[in-house]
């Protein structure tokens, strides 16, 4: 395979078409990807028909470029204008946001691309080398033991979210409340829907998150009025130093690993997804941290882990794809339908059929992933940029970008009122010191915890023992219990310490 | 303050979330949980929450209204209309926003976006320009509606023609 590779690459470094081309889908994916409410599987679908008209090499090179940069783009909007760009990006933006408010906002892009870079080729690594064997890991979980890894995740919500950990908790359930909003999906009874139509399709998490980071924002900019608007920040101070020090960099490197093994192995769980991953590497961070009270004031730690674990996720969702033809989310099921069309079945058959063609793939992604950095790194002073914009034309024109993000998801009006209300709602969290990303993430885990507790019962007659009988299940479950007793055990210490040397 | 009225709005949130679950209790298939379950669980989270955070919000209430020493000080208490007023001043201009994005909405159907955006851009520019007192207002106000005409315009061009948003 890896002889496969070198020689592919070989050919994929001499056409001047695909490298051209891999550039290209990377700039769209970027601008798709910081873009709210343009996801990165809105990318992929607007531009899958491109492809259709290209060789089979240049359009899945396209479109990994776009599926790879869309990822990282979610960030930069993230941490400029505090709007997750994409949902994976949710975490990013805790403590990138207030980096760039430090007046560090080309240091909090340089951290984010190459953190992104770091998960990317991390994950692509293990695409590589490790295939078979996440495969085989990633297949063996059934509904319980999704259910107890969302537990797992929903766990961390309340310890990932800044400042109160009871508030963080409030404001997840909230999200877990809304995420049943809508038709139920194994009996279609409409609950909270209130009989309106509209409701019945659900709270998407596009207009929820635009709403309530986006929105919020603007509203939270105009409460100083208008002098306070004139004041732009001086482009020298925005424009800081991009990459970070050697040295700080290398104090980085063991949360990028830890927080790329979990995005490589939730990416290859069948629809996990980045959300999962982003949270869950973020908390164990926090947790781990000696210091868990920066998280959430703008430290580099609480943008390396999200972004390394989310792009990390790229590689562990193409294994399923690749290996087995299941798709690990949205993005790598409309990529599968990229190859379909081309005739090309992903799964064993592939790569004993078609195997130049797997190393393409797989060349495909760590060049757009090199692209992806450089471009990222040359970008970020200009994207900093963004922040000398005078403030009235930037809140009033993000205000705009909000609405299109929000209307674009499903070509609704109703998606636009969403926005607003949760932008009302948002504000007046943040006046009251609630965290607003827990709710996100409560929205995007709710339905998945839902469905597989309840499939998981079903097919077990209603036995809620099935939890406990499977080990994966059984050894998450554990990890919750011990995740949210661990403060208060850490806690315990200090004090016990604190009085043993007083 | 802030904990107490946000602890009512939680608890008025899973009032309402209470009262609408009567019509999803009684469906559930075999082994099922059904449907209530979970929505349940949640209510009764927020409520318990809500009623912890108004519990924490009297108390503090309290505790600021009695004073430390135990001594009676009206400050906690005492709601004058220029502390109102102070409170609520910030809040005039996000009101502002979310009552013309409010507008925005409504209209946007009838006059389509193009139109929508650029009357929404124009109405704030001109606003915040209205104020900057550096500049003669002539060249405010020019700036203003150039400046609006063209974010509209590159917003349209670039979603409906480029991106095939399909905006109104």
């Amino acid at each position: 395979m890896v002889a496969q590779i070198l020689s592919q690459a070989g050919i994929f470094l001499s056409d001047p078409m695909l490298i051209g081309l891999s550039v290209l889908g990377v700039i769209v994916g970027i601008i798709f990807g910081m873009l709210p409410g343009l996801s990165s599987t809105m990318a992929l679908a607007v531009l899958l028909p491109i492809s259709f008209t290209m060789d089979p090499e240049a359009g899945i090179t396209f479109l990994i470029a776009v599926f790879s940069a869309s990822v990282y783009g979610g960030s930069l909007s993230a941490i400029l204008v505090n709007i997750p760009g994409t949902p994976g990006a949710i975490v990013t933006q805790i403590d990138g946001y207030p980096m760039a408010r430090k007046g560090q906002a080309g240091q909090a892009i340089g951290y984010a691309t190459l953190a992104s870079a770091f998960g990317g080729v991390f994950g692509w690594l293990i695409l590589v080398l490790f295939a078979p064997l996440i495969v085989q890991v990633a297949t063996s979980f059934q509904s319980p033991d999704f259910t107890a890894l969302i537990l797992f995740g929903l766990t961390m919500l309340a310890y990932a979210a800044p400042g109160s950990m009871f508030k963080g908790l409030v404001g997840g359930i909230f999200g877990l409340l809304l995420a049943t909003v809508g038709l139920d999906t194994l009996t279609s009874i409409p609950r909270f829907s209130f009989g309106s139509t509209d409701m019945m399709g659900g709270i998407g998490i596009i207009p929820l998150a635009v709403g309530m980071f986006g929105v919020a924002e603007v509203l939270v900019n105009l409460e100083g009025g208008v002098k306070q608007l004139k004041a732009v920040a001086p482009v020298s101070k925005i424009l800081d130093k991009v990459l970070p020090k050697w040295r700080e960099l290398r104090r980085l490197v063991p949360i990028g690993i830890r927080s790329s093994i979990i995005g490589v192995i939730i990416g290859a769980i069948p629809a996990a997804g980045s959300a999962i991953a982003v949270v869950i590497a973020y908390a164990q961070e926090k947790r781990m941290a000696r210091r868990p009270e920066r998280f959430g004031t703008g430290i580099p730690e609480g943008i390396v882990a999200p972004e390394s674990s989310n792009n990390a996720c790229v590689g562990g969702a193409l294994v399923p794809m690749m290996t087995f033809g299941i798709p690990g989310d949205t993005m790598t099921a409309v990529l599968m339908g990229g190859l379909l069309i081309h005739g090309l079945r992903p799964g064993p058959g592939l790569f004993r059929d078609h195997l130049p063609f797997v190393a393409t793939v797989y060349i495909a992604l760590i060049f757009a992933i090199v692209v992806t950095t450089l471009l990222g790194l040359a970008g970020a002073r200009l994207s900093a940029r963004i922040l000398s914009i005078p403030k009235p034309i930037l809140l009033t024109s993000v205000m705009v970008l909000c609405i299109i993000g929000s209307f674009s998801v499903n070509n609704s009006i109703f998606d636009v009122w969403v926005m607003l209300v949760f932008g009302v709602i948002g504000y007046l969290m943040r006046k009251a010191h609630f965290p607003i990303a827990p709710v996100a993430f409560g929205l995007i885990l709710g339905p998945l915890f839902e469905e597989n507790l309840r499939r998981s019962l079903i097919v077990n007659q209603g036995d809620w023992l099935v939890f406990l009988q499977r080990p994966i299940s059984l050894s998450l479950l554990l990890i919750s219990l011990a995740s949210l007793f661990y403060p208060v055990f850490r806690r315990w210490l200090e004090t016990r310490r604190q009085e043993q040397e007083g | 303050m802030a904990d107490l009225l946000s602890g009512l709005a939680i608890l008025a949130l899973s009032l309402i979330g209470w009262s609408q679950l009567d019509e999803i209790l009684d469906f559930r298939m075999t082994g099922d949980v059904g449907p209530a379950l979970l929505p349940t669980v949640y209510v009764y989270g927020l409520g318990v929450c809500g009623l912890i955070l108004v519990g924490v919000g009297v108390w503090r209430y309290a505790h600021s209204y009695l004073g430390n020493g135990g001594e009676k000080s009206d400050s906690g208490l005492t709601w004058s209309w220029d502390r109102l007023k102070a409170a609520l001043q910030p809040m005039v201009l996000p009101a502002m926003m979310a009552a013309t994005v409010a507008a925005f909405i409504k209209v946007v159907p009838a006059w389509g976006f193009l139109y929508t955006s650029f009357a929404f851009l124009g109405f704030w520019l001109i606003f915040f320009a209205w104020r900057d007192e550096d500049r003669p207002v002539w060249i405010r106000l020019v700036g203003a509606v150039l400046g609006a005409a063209a974010i509209a315009g590159l917003f349209y061009g670039v979603f409906r023609f480029l991106i095939k948003v399909p905006l109104p």
